[in-house]
């Protein structure tokens, strides 16, 4: 779906001729990038004027996109099933996000960054065949998601104290279901390692 | 009408470099799908800066 409109941009795009032919896969993937992010926030937006929890929503979304955009995580092989886990993963933490608002249970708050926090601390950055790291990349990377989670939590836990909880309803759901994809994305690899292994022990 | 094309063009071209340089300088993308990443994406790099 997503594909399909950047594919036919970017043929706008070539047509137009501010692209090239042999540069339009990487546009492609550029406009790719873009309209995903637009599409997700929109969402994010739409959810959060349904559920009373717009800033909340927003500051849940530009957190999240940061923080899985270093810490990577857990890829769906196709897009429409990428779509539909995106979507109920965003709705699952807008809905956790306002239970945790109306519910005003700090300490479940706090009990999800220490959950997931280190989970997010262990497994950063996971990177995917598709977009391979490099050594440096990896250290970097995971400095980037390393402190990114200690400083928002931090600020999340100093601002709840100070009577202004906001954040401490937004930055546990970021962090919790960034610490599920990162766990997922590292069952998955080493689920297919396994088999590749038990395959090549057969033949 | 072809100059608002061609704008709209341009724009949208810059746009789309914005998004190809700071996914360059990530893990990967923040929806839970990432396509593959053309070969020439590494001249958005920073390491290779």
């Amino acid at each position: 779906m997503i594909s399909s409109a950047a594919k036919r941009i970017c043929g706008f795009l070539v047509c137009a001729g501010v692209v090239s032919p042999e540069e339009s896969e990487l546009y492609e993937y550029g406009l790719f990038l873009l309209i995903s992010r637009a599409a997700f926030f929109v969402l994010v937006c739409a959810l959060g004027l349904l559920c009373d929890l717009f800033w909340e929503c927003i500051l849940f979304y530009l957190h999240f996109s940061l923080l899985r955009g270093y810490a990577g995580g857990v890829h769906a092989s196709r897009e429409w099933v990428c779509l539909l886990c995106t979507t109920l993963c965003f709705c699952l933490a807008v809905a956790g996000m306002g239970w945790l608002r109306s519910s005003g249970l700090t300490a479940a708050a706090y009990g999800m960054l220490l959950v997931f926090g280190p989970m997010v601390w262990i497994f950063s950055p996971l990177d995917v065949p598709e977009k391979p790291l490099t050594p440096w990349e990896k250290r970097r990377f995971g400095r980037i998601s390393k402190g990114l989670v200690l400083v928002s939590a931090l600020i999340a836990i100093f601002t709840a104290q100070l009577r202004y909880p906001l954040l401490l309803w937004v930055i546990p759901w970021s962090v919790a279901l960034e610490g599920l994809l990162l766990l997922a994305g590292f069952l998955k690899q080493h689920r297919c390692q396994d088999k590749q292994e038990i395959f090549r022990n057969l033949t | 009408m072809k100059k608002v094309t061609t704008l709209a063009a341009k724009i949208a071209k810059k746009t789309a470099e914005n998004a190809l340089r700071r996914d360059a300088n990530q893990t990967t993308c923040s929806i839970i799908f990432q396509p593959k990443a053309p070969a020439s994406l590494n001249r958005f790099k920073k390491e290779n800066a």
